[in-house]
């Protein structure tokens, strides 16, 4: 009896470390995990028209408020984003744009502030340390791009690529 | 000794199973939609003054220069035509062949002067692109028996200058 006293005491230790935390958050996170329960949902997509030599010359901004909804983190979480591609590729041949050229922000996400991030196909934190979410959190992004040489000598259409954003909890 | 290690497993259990890393993804198509911008416009207009006997026997030239603004986010040419075929005054002319443009700064092939004319006359081609780009222009006469005989006056024509890209 002596010998397992230490270990019960230090299972004490364990649960108190978590006592201000409610139970259900602790014990149901690998359900979270393996039940797919935490998500990231992202419903709109952001379209620049460059239709106009300020356009051209100088860019522009898409905010895009309510967009993005966080279900059931369960923990502070991260948010990565990258592109599917370096690059966004015409729809009528192979010419491209650099992803280099947008920039992103997260609106309202909370957590620490991190700011404009540059697109790359390399993950790239947007946000850090966002509070945690029990049922779901809304939030937005903003994009913009500060046109350029990039965006000349391209034939006119369409350039696409697929962003990416991963949520994760550590 | 069994209960001890239950113990730690237990123990184990909790202190990972609440580091469990899960992440999940969402996605969004970013477009950018390129149309093309195509301007130009002219912000002055040359004025030849013939003064002096030399104007008249040699001519002139006047450099106008940034004055003719182009946009265009693909290689451009660029032409010029004038609305008439001679410079007026009152019932006097001055046939408008007797000036020459050429295009300084616009990048692409070189062009040397060209005569003015009803016809459109091409001053760039494949220029580079660019956005509110300020083209030199330098117009210039030879003087000569087109000038000489006709009453002291403002001739003038109209030039209309046309940004294409191919």
């Amino acid at each position: 009896m002596k010998k397992l006293f230490p270990i019960l005491c230090l299972n004490l230790v364990v649960l108190s470390v978590f006592a201000d935390e409610p139970k259900a958050k602790i014990f149901n996170s690998k359900y979270a995990a393996t039940e797919n329960r935490i998500g990231i949902l992202v419903v709109s997509n952001p379209t620049f028209v460059f239709n106009s030599g300020e356009a051209y010359n100088n860019g522009g901004s898409i905010l895009q408020l309510d967009v993005v909804t966080v279900l059931n983190t369960l923990f502070r979480y991260d948010v990565d984003v990258r592109t599917t591609s370096s690059v966004l590729t015409h729809n009528l041949s192979s010419a491209t744009i650099p992803v280099s050229n947008f920039q992103i922000r997260a609106v309202g996400a909370g957590g620490v502030n991190i700011g404009w991030v540059t697109l790359s196909s390399s993950n790239t934190k947007l946000v850090d340390e966002a509070n945690v979410v029990v049922d779901s959190a809304i939030w937005g992004l903003e994009y913009r791009t500060f046109g350029g040489a990039d965006f000349l000598n391209k034939p006119a259409g369409n350039y696409t690529t697929s962003i990416i954003f991963t949520v994760s909890t550590d | 000794m069994k209960k001890i290690i239950f113990s730690i497993s237990l123990l184990a259990l909790v202190f990972f199973g609440g580091q469990a890393k899960a992440q999940l993804t969402g996605t969004a198509v970013l477009t950018a939609t390129l149309t093309d911008v195509i301007t130009v416009v002219s912000t002055s207009a040359p004025i030849f003054l013939f003064t002096t006997a030399d104007h008249y026997n040699n001519g002139l030239t006047v450099n106008e220069t940034g004055t003719l603004i182009v946009s265009s986010n693909m290689p451009f040419d660029l032409s010029v035509s004038s609305a008439t075929a001679n410079l007026a005054f009152l019932t006097n002319e001055i046939p408008v062949s007797n000036f020459t443009v050429q295009v300084t700064n616009a990048g692409g092939d070189a062009i040397s002067p060209v005569a003015l004319s009803t016809t459109p006359q091409q001053v760039v081609n494949e220029g580079t692109a660019g956005i509110l780009r300020a083209l030199n222009l330098t117009y210039a006469t030879a003087g000569g028996s087109a000038f000489i005989g006709k009453p002291a006056g403002a001739y003038v024509a109209t030039l209309t200058y046309t940004v294409s890209v191919d």
